[in-house]
């Protein structure tokens, strides 16, 4: 596989699927430049995680459990939903960007997850696409206001945690506003009150309790409400900057370069705030595959889990599984630890969370080829694969390493590992156990 | 290294310099650790943003009674702290520890300007620098740490959070927090860990590992005491009762109690937390009691900011300035002095910017006791 288009699956894709590599296929030998636009020519249009044909099963033991798994705890059901359109997709951007969205905007749903699945679908519909709409609607969402007290806020004393969440960590970033700005914001956002008689709850604005006064804000005056805000906020450039910052951490680096930030904030600025055009942007720059860009992003739960069912073809079964791995890995969808979401870099590299992400990608291949590590985590976790041939031993390396590192990784374990001298050459491959317990897969 | 080196070197990851008044454990059925019988700081991070009026305050002073009339209703039947201040009734606990002489109050902590973000805010309190000090992200903890503490790799992390997250206040340029976890993960994955270890001995990555499983070993290894309430929280508190009883060498240990931004149906949430609040360091105070260690332990509880004089439309209240933040234990009860409001004052000394104690004296006096 080339190198530059390992790079663009791993981050646009969360990796090449196992037919890809069986088949050597275009998406990794293709010039990069035409893995560029394939990408966005084979983009499928939006449609409701709903409308997507349900989770297939290969043992009716499973469908069974995860039927009353579903019963039991029924918002967990579209998340693995969402889960599965990732490892499943030929083409999943949109999906690797709804997540950046939930990373960015984040929000806890509780047991209303109806509320949490709709926030989702604005990310899927509009993730890709112009800002406006994603925040106008995120605004509006339930999950969100609930979370950040902006569904009950007054004029006679507005609330200010969804504002300033707004101005801080959405759009302008911190320092780029004043306090009389939150203020100002608050006023816009009073009245917001959602229809508790039906679920899911909607939106509506009381105008007893909206503020209808003039507002200054950012410098500019007016009878403002919340989507008023929103475009003013539009017309920032730091809001264009924050973002593409945001972006570049989670598509590249967690420390991306200063100038490159800038670089991308014009580009999201000029842009009219189109996502779709910064990724593109984004893929199509030369120092996209170098470095900070390259091997050197911690993998999220999410992105670990996806592109080890991806790459090998494996199937971490259901609700229970997908549930595990990722509480256990320290990311639970919609149940961020706080309203800045998860860390990201080296943090999720540490306590229990490292032990868990380093041991139970080789815990779930064993399961599924009928090797339990340990009954009890048998009880835990289900894993299927179609064929028990190991099919995946040959292709993991190929998918985790590049040429270079795959050469310097053989030449350090015949010197001081015996267990790795049993591989020949590159065309062997490593054993797949190894790859996926070796430091460098928490990485990509 | 050879698998035989390995092993030798393995062997010796638990082991520590006998020094002071540190000794080691030599049980046959518990992990061997040096332990450390002198002083310790407990650090209670309540997140969210603390309102500190609601916990104690000045009930008859005008501007307080003006903005908040519903809310300082809740304060009327709550023990008296000095002349004219009420604690809320359920910090009951916490006010007889100050009665005897065990807690110190210090209401309006705080720092000049303050920051109302969360994060920003929590910034400026866990690396003790105020914005444009430095660039450095180090925190006060990591630093007093580096400066003052030998490192080892290999030896046990001189921090320990039991909330699971990582925090900037003990991140050093060598100093890193170790995190409590679950023991189950060496139920499953102990044959893994160990031949991951042989492998990869050398990676940067290792060192965690060994120090996770060392610390996961430790906690199978406690009894936590009973008494503490049945929460996140309170089991939080009930391990680290636990650690101090078995003389474990950590030197600082951080718990966190969520749930403090109260921008609506205030009253409730609080009760409830404070409730936690009380009951957890009134169990943990006469768990040192009984252990003997009140000498040489003392406990910092704070919060990122305060909030906002006004109570707003949904019973709540916004972010603002200092906040309310208590030191538990004998050793600093007389280190930072209580100020507390003239009465003679006008109203606007109540402004949300009154800033009574600096938070960097806090941090500074417990980092001179713990280097006594």
């Amino acid at each position: 596989m080339k190198t530059a288009n390992r790079h663009l699956l791993n981050r646009a894709l969360f990796g090449p699927k196992l037919e890809w590599l069986e088949q050597n296929s275009n998406w990794l030998q293709s010039p990069v430049e035409d893995l560029q636009n394939t990408i966005w020519e084979s983009l499928p249009g939006y449609a409701p995680l709903s409308d997507s044909p349900p989770l297939q099963y290969l043992y009716a033991e499973d469908l069974e459990e995860e039927k009353r798994l579903s019963e039991q705890a029924p918002w967990k059901s579209f998340l693995v939903h969402w889960v599965n359109q990732m490892v499943t997709l030929d083409n999943p951007l949109r999906e690797i960007t709804a997540l950046f969205w939930h990373h960015h905007i984040p929000s806890a749903a509780g047991h209303k997850m109806a509320h949490g699945q709709l926030l989702l679908e604005i990310y899927r519909e509009h993730g890709l696409g112009y800002l406006k709409p994603l925040l106008v609607k995120m605004a509006a969402n339930p999950a969100i206001m609930y979370f950040l007290d902006g569904h009950h806020s007054h004029k006679n004393n507005p609330n200010e945690n969804f504002p300033r969440e707004l101005l801080e960590l959405f759009t302008l970033g911190e320092g780029n506003y004043t306090e009389k700005d939150v203020y100002e914001a608050a006023r816009a956002f009073t009245g917001r009150r959602f229809d508790h008689h039906n679920y899911p709850y909607v939106m509506y604005v009381d105008e007893e309790a909206f503020d209808s006064e003039p507002k200054t804000f950012l410098g500019r005056t007016g009878n403002f409400n919340g989507e008023d805000i929103i475009d003013i906020l539009l017309k920032e450039p730091n809001t264009a900057r924050h973002i593409a910052k945001a972006i570049l951490a989670f598509f590249g680096t967690s420390k991306p370069l200063e100038a490159h930030i800038e670089e991308c904030g014009r580009v999201y600025f000029d842009a009219g705030f189109h996502t779709g055009r910064l990724l593109q942007y984004i893929f199509s720059r030369d120092w996209f595959y170098e470095k900070p860009y390259t091997g050197n992003k911690v993998k999220t739960p999410v992105e670990l889990l996806v592109s080890l069912q991806r790459t090998t073809g494996m199937s971490a079964v259901g609700i229970k599984t997908t549930d595990y791995f990722l509480r256990s890995c320290g990311q639970s969808l919609f149940a961020p630890p706080n309203v800045a979401g998860w860390p990201d870099g080296t943090d999720w590299l540490k306590g229990n969370k490292l032990l868990y992400r380093l041991f139970l990608p080789k815990a779930l291949m064993k399961i599924a080829n009928r090797q339990y590590p340990k009954p009890s985590l048998g009880y835990k976790v289900s894993s299927r694969i179609k064929q028990a041939e190991l099919r995946h031993y040959r292709y993991i390396a190929d998918a985790t390493f590049d040429e270079e590192r795959f050469n310097s990784l053989l030449s350090e374990k015949a010197i001081s590992i015996p267990q790795w001298l049993g591989i020949k050459s590159n065309s062997e491959s490593m054993p797949l156990e190894e790859c996926l317990t070796h430091p460098d897969y928490q990485f990509v | 290294m050879t698998r035989k080196e390995f092993l030798k070197y393995n062997a010796y990851l638990g082991l520590g310099a006998l020094v002071g008044s540190q000794t080691l454990t030599s049980c046959a059925t518990e992990p061997e650790y040096t332990k450390w019988q002198g002083k310790r700081l407990i650090i209670i991070r309540l997140d969210g943003g603390n309102d500190g009026l609601f916990a104690l305050a000045p009930v008859k002073h005008g501007l307080l009674q003006e903005k908040r009339p519903v809310l300082l209703r809740y304060l009327t039947d709550g023990p008296e702290w000095q002349p004219g201040w009420r604690m809320h009734p359920a910090l009951g606990g916490i006010a007889d520890l100050v009665q005897r002489g065990e807690a110190t109050l210090l209401p309006f902590t705080g720092y000049p300007n303050p920051n109302t973000s969360h994060f920003k805010s929590s910034e400026i309190w866990e690396t003790g620098r105020l914005p444009g000090e430095s660039s450095e992200k180090t925190g006060w903890i990591g630093r007093w740490a580096d400066e003052n503490l030998p490192h080892s790799s290999t030896e046990l992390p001189t921090v320990l959070n039991l909330d699971g997250y990582n925090r900037i206040f003990s991140q050093g340029h060598k100093c890193e927090a170790g995190e409590w976890g679950e023991e189950s993960v060496l139920e499953y994955f102990e044959d893994e860990i160990q031949s991951w270890k042989t492998k990869h001995y050398n990676h940067p990555l290792a060192e965690r590992v060994v120090q996770q499983e060392k610390i996961l070993r430790l906690q199978d290894s406690i009894q936590a005491p009973t008494g503490f309430p049945d929460t996140d929280f309170g089991q939080q508190l009930s391990n680290i009762a636990g650690i101090l009883l078995k003389d474990m060498p950590f030197r600082v240990l951080h718990a966190t109690q969520g749930g403090y931004d109260t921008h609506l149906e205030q009253p409730g949430r609080l009760q409830k937390l404070y409730a936690e609040l009380n009951h957890g360091l009134s169990a943990l105070m006469n768990s040192l009691s009984v252990s003997g260690l009140t000498q040489q332990t003392t406990i910092l509880v704070y919060s990122e900011f305060g909030r906002s004089i006004d109570e707003n439309e949904n019973m709540g209240t916004d972010h603002n300035g200092s906040g309310l933040s208590i030191l538990l234990g004998y050793p600093l009860l007389n280190s930072c002095s209580i100020k507390t409001f003239d009465e003679k004052r006008p109203d606007e000394s109540l402004s949300l910017l009154t800033n009574l104690h600096d938070f960097r004296h806090i941090q500074s006096q417990v980092a001179l006791w713990l280097n006594q």
